[in-house]
């Protein structure tokens, strides 16, 4: 629901540009994924068991998921876990610890901001299809010179002190 | 996804699927 809710407010600040994304996107969401809790009860009570699945049924915040697969499985008993991707709900990366069997996420950096985001716009760039491409991107740096790399720093993205960052929009 | 300040900032429009790769956009690759 946070998620739908995020792609509603951007779609809304750059209306009408993104129309024909809005009309593709809204009718999966309308027709599926919105209502994934209920399809997936439908789907386990056919399989079977007398289980009360609505409440069984758990849905995790998605960077805590990242974090969570992260860390259960390593050995450490505590550690730092850092997660990056494109876009969750509004967290684009997370900083969690995690301690024995407790994880909890410490801080966020939020949509529009996102490493994920920003290599899926070089993606499309480079004429490769976004959520799809990335990793023909990967493969193509292999032929490249990094030549860019201050024009990013310089005009894209704001590093700051703490690690933080903070993309230009414009 | 990309506007037209980026596609100044980086020397051209987007390439096209159907186009040949230039060296410029592996060292974009490279870059990123």
């Amino acid at each position: 629901m946070l998620k739908f809710e995020g792609l509603l407010e951007t779609y809304i600040a750059f209306a009408p540009r993104f129309f024909a994304s809005f009309r593709m996107a809204m009718p999966v969401w309308l027709r599926e994924k919105l209502f994934h809790k209920n399809l997936l009860c439908d789907k386990l009570k056919a399989i079977g068991g007398a289980h009360d699945w609505a409440t069984r049924l758990l849905f995790s915040v998605h960077h805590l998921a990242h974090a969570a697969s992260a860390f259960y499985a390593t050995p450490f008993e505590e550690a730092a876990i850092l997660t990056m991707d494109g876009v969750g709900a509004w967290a684009t990366t997370s900083v969690a610890m995690g301690r024995g069997c407790d994880l909890a996420i410490t801080k966020e950096i939020h949509f529009p901001h996102s490493l994920g985001l920003l290599y899926s716009a070089f993606t499309s760039y480079t004429g490769f299809k976004v959520t799809a491409g990335e990793y023909k991107v990967m493969g193509l740096a292999r032929y490249g010179e990094p030549r860019f790399v201050q024009t990013i720093l310089d005009n894209l993205i704001d590093v700051k002190d703490d690690g933080s960052f903070r993309l230009n929009m414009e | 996804m990309t506007n037209g300040t980026f596609h100044a900032l980086f020397g051209g429009p987007p390439r096209k699927p159907e186009q040949w790769m230039e060296q410029r956009k592996m060292d974009l690759a490279a870059s990123i």
